[in-house]
């Protein structure tokens, strides 16, 4: 008996803890549709009554970067009366991501918008469209099979290059500088770390003293840099780029545990927490991957080949250097409620 | 010499040789480093090293309890992800109520954790696959809580708890204990008097080494399970408050992948994957082994490549003569 009620106590604990966690992204739900009203520049094409249904399958939810993505895809499905977005998280899983594809081609949705998981996983996803005859626009990342009506993205090769650019600034042209790399043999780190020694080459006078993966993870970005400060003593570190913003986040943690604010840190994504320690003046800056953008051009190139005309094959936009305060205040409004 | 042998049973005699043997292959490394590296050996970098390895340790301390009853809970890194994020976010809302918002996140780690315990001691599904399902589930709230994005932590005293000192270091020198040291000393102490000393641990020995044994002899085997995944799910809990503090927000997705550390950290230092046999020293030393190899191969500035070969050799090294010395 005992036992019982103890394990209805367990299932009510267990209901209890998921509607806590439901009810509270319901709130942030409720917050950006508060929010919308701060940038809603809906830019509806004319009302031809015809709506199209548009299947998305993105990268896992649970980054980030992904949620922004998803968000401003949230945004102009509420926005754009021609479009029905159908959203699906791949999870991480390429697998998941193909039989997701396939789903929505048996839904007959109209074209699909493919954000890969893999560039070489996720291209059958590609022939599954063309054998359908469906329209396949892949945004922010791109598959190894080519065989899709448009690209909309970034070219990632230069987010290092301007993250470079950016570490460049901050010092003057000249000093020491450390790089902690992403995940080794991920894309991200390859291309990134790509422009940063490709733009490094550019400034003589700035000397890359060393180079250690931080795995993506603020944690292991806080140690790699906690062992630096300990090796060089103030003077002999002026400048530490990070892959991503969280790495970026790490350093200024062990930075500013060990009180060497002096050190100029440069990150790239432009998270939320990256912006603010911007404006807070304690990161030198970041490099916004304008996502939002991205988005607005992918869904309108899809509604514009789904209207007839032909397709663009490749839309490129542009990275943001973000440095100042009012810059970071500008992409904090845009993503205020994520 | 008569009188030792009757007040130390042959396994325990094992038992003080094997910690002996890993404090001498710690040892080792650190000499090596030291040599290696001038860095190595400063203030700076050592109270470096037990900061870095206190999350990983708190969570290896929870994981031996686990493994001496013949388990393995794979969820440990999401249920300290939970703790961070509720707390976190408590915060956020009300910035006064520090101590019930830890108080809360690690509650919500112990919770979550009854999950794994009711599988596994009453549904009496295999430990890995019972806490894969918690695994999944608390990835999930902790990314719906949190609406899958960090949440920055501007408490002062919280990021003290990752991040402080117990007296200020420029005082004295440079020398000064981190706050996060003193918390896994005050849990490291706890669970080695729960294990040590009361009835209970006794039970968690007994449930591991023999589980119908235990049974027959009249311990709710069943219990005791249950309670070690809750007790575990605490000490996540732990755990995740002082990760959030260092790394100075609520994060979905931190700790992913720590089960692996702390897995390798308990068995590095000695613990049995079949149960029954584990000491909380033993488990220390595995973290410090795991905290020292990272921190002194970032020091020789050696390539991310090596590194992850050069740490699959120690491990698989230090269990070899870990295993020669229990035979001897």
């Amino acid at each position: 008996m005992k036992k019982r009620l103890l394990s209805l106590l367990l299932c009510a604990a267990m209901v209890m803890a998921m509607l806590a966690g439901c009810g509270n992204s319901k709130d942030s739900g409720n917050d950006s549709v508060d929010d919308k009203g701060t940038d809603s520049k809906s830019e509806d094409g004319p009302d031809s009554g015809k709506v199209y249904k548009i299947g998305v399958s993105t990268q896992a939810w649970k980054y980030e970067f992904i949620k922004n993505m998803v968000n401003a895809l949230n945004k102009l499905d509420d926005d754009m009366d021609q479009v029905e977005l159908v959203m699906v998280d791949s999870e991480d899983s390429v697998e998941k991501q193909l039989s997701d594809v396939d789903t929505m081609i048996a839904q007959g949705v109209d074209g699909i918008l493919l954000n890969c998981l893999s560039f070489e996983g996720s291209s059958s996803a590609v022939e599954a469209c063309k054998n359908a005859g469906i329209p396949l626009v892949e945004f922010i990342s791109y598959t190894e099979n080519e065989d899709y009506a448009t690209f909309v993205g970034t070219d990632v090769k230069s987010s290092g290059i301007m993250a470079m650019d950016l570490i460049a600034d901050a010092i003057d042209e000249k000093g020491k500088l450390f790089e902690i790399q992403g995940v080794i043999g991920h894309t991200a780190q390859i291309n990134r770390g790509a422009g940063i020694a490709e733009e490094l080459k550019n400034y003589p006078d700035i000397e890359l003293v060393e180079s250690q993966s931080g795995e993506f993870s603020k944690d292991k970005a806080m140690a790699v840099t906690e062992a630096w400060l300990a090796k060089y003593p103030a003077g002999e570190i002026d400048a530490i780029v990070a892959h991503n913003d969280q790495m970026a986040l790490g350093a200024l943690n062990a930075c500013q545990a060990a009180n060497r604010t002096e050190i100029k840190i440069v990150g790239i994504d432009g998270d939320a927490e990256a912006l603010q320690a911007v404006m807070d003046g304690k990161m030198a800056a970041t490099v916004v991957d304008y996502c939002e953008e991205e988005c607005k051009l992918a869904v309108e190139e899809m509604v514009s080949i789904l209207d007839g005309n032909a397709p663009k094959k490749e839309i490129l936009a542009d990275y943001v250097p973000v440095s100042t305060k009012e810059e970071a205040q500008k992409f904090m409004d845009l993503r205020s409620g994520n | 010499m008569k009188n030792k042998k009757s007040v130390l049973s042959n396994e325990n005699i094992a038992l003080y040789v094997r910690s002996y043997a890993l404090m001498g292959i710690f040892l080792l490394m650190c000499i090596a480093f030291a040599i290696a590296s001038p860095t190595f050996l400063t203030m700076s970098n050592i109270i470096g090293v037990f900061r870095q390895i206190s999350t990983n340790g708190i969570l290896a301390i929870g994981m031996t309890l686990v493994i001496i009853t013949g388990g393995i809970d794979l969820s440990i890194g999401p249920l300290a992800a939970i703790a961070g994020v509720v707390s976190a976010m408590i915060l956020e809302k009300y910035p006064d109520l520090l101590l019930p918002a830890l108080l809360s996140g690690i509650i919500a780690a112990a919770v979550m954790s009854m999950w794994t315990g009711l599988l596994v001691a009453k549904m009496r599904i295999a430990p890995f696959i019972a806490s894969l399902s918690t695994m999944s589930i608390a990835k999930g709230i902790a990314l719906l809580a949190a609406d899958g994005v960090p949440h920055t932590i501007s408490n002062a005293a919280y990021i003290k708890i990752g991040n402080g000192y117990l007296w200020d270091p420029n005082k004295t020198g440079g020398l000064s204990i981190p706050t996060p040291v003193l918390v896994i000393f005050i849990v490291a102490v706890v669970i080695w008097i729960v294990l040590n000393k009361t009835k209970y641990g006794r039970h968690i020995y007994a449930v591991g080494g023999n589980e119908n044994a235990a049974i027959a002899s009249g311990i709710n085997a069943a219990r005791v399970k249950f309670c070690t995944y809750v007790l575990n799910g605490l000490l996540c809990g732990i755990a995740g408050i002082v990760l959030a503090g260092r790394i100075t927000s609520g994060q979905p997705t931190a700790a992913a992948g720590y089960e692996m550390d702390a897995i390798t950290a308990v068995i590095v230092g000695g613990t049995s994957m079949t149960g029954g046999v584990g000491k909380i020293g033993g488990t220390i030393i595995g973290a410090l082994i795991i905290g020292v190899l990272n921190n002194g191969l970032i020091l020789m500035g050696v390539s991310s490549y090596y590194q992850q070969i050069i740490k699959g050799i120690i491990i698989a090294v230090a269990v070899l003569l870990d295993m020669k010395t229990k035979k001897n």
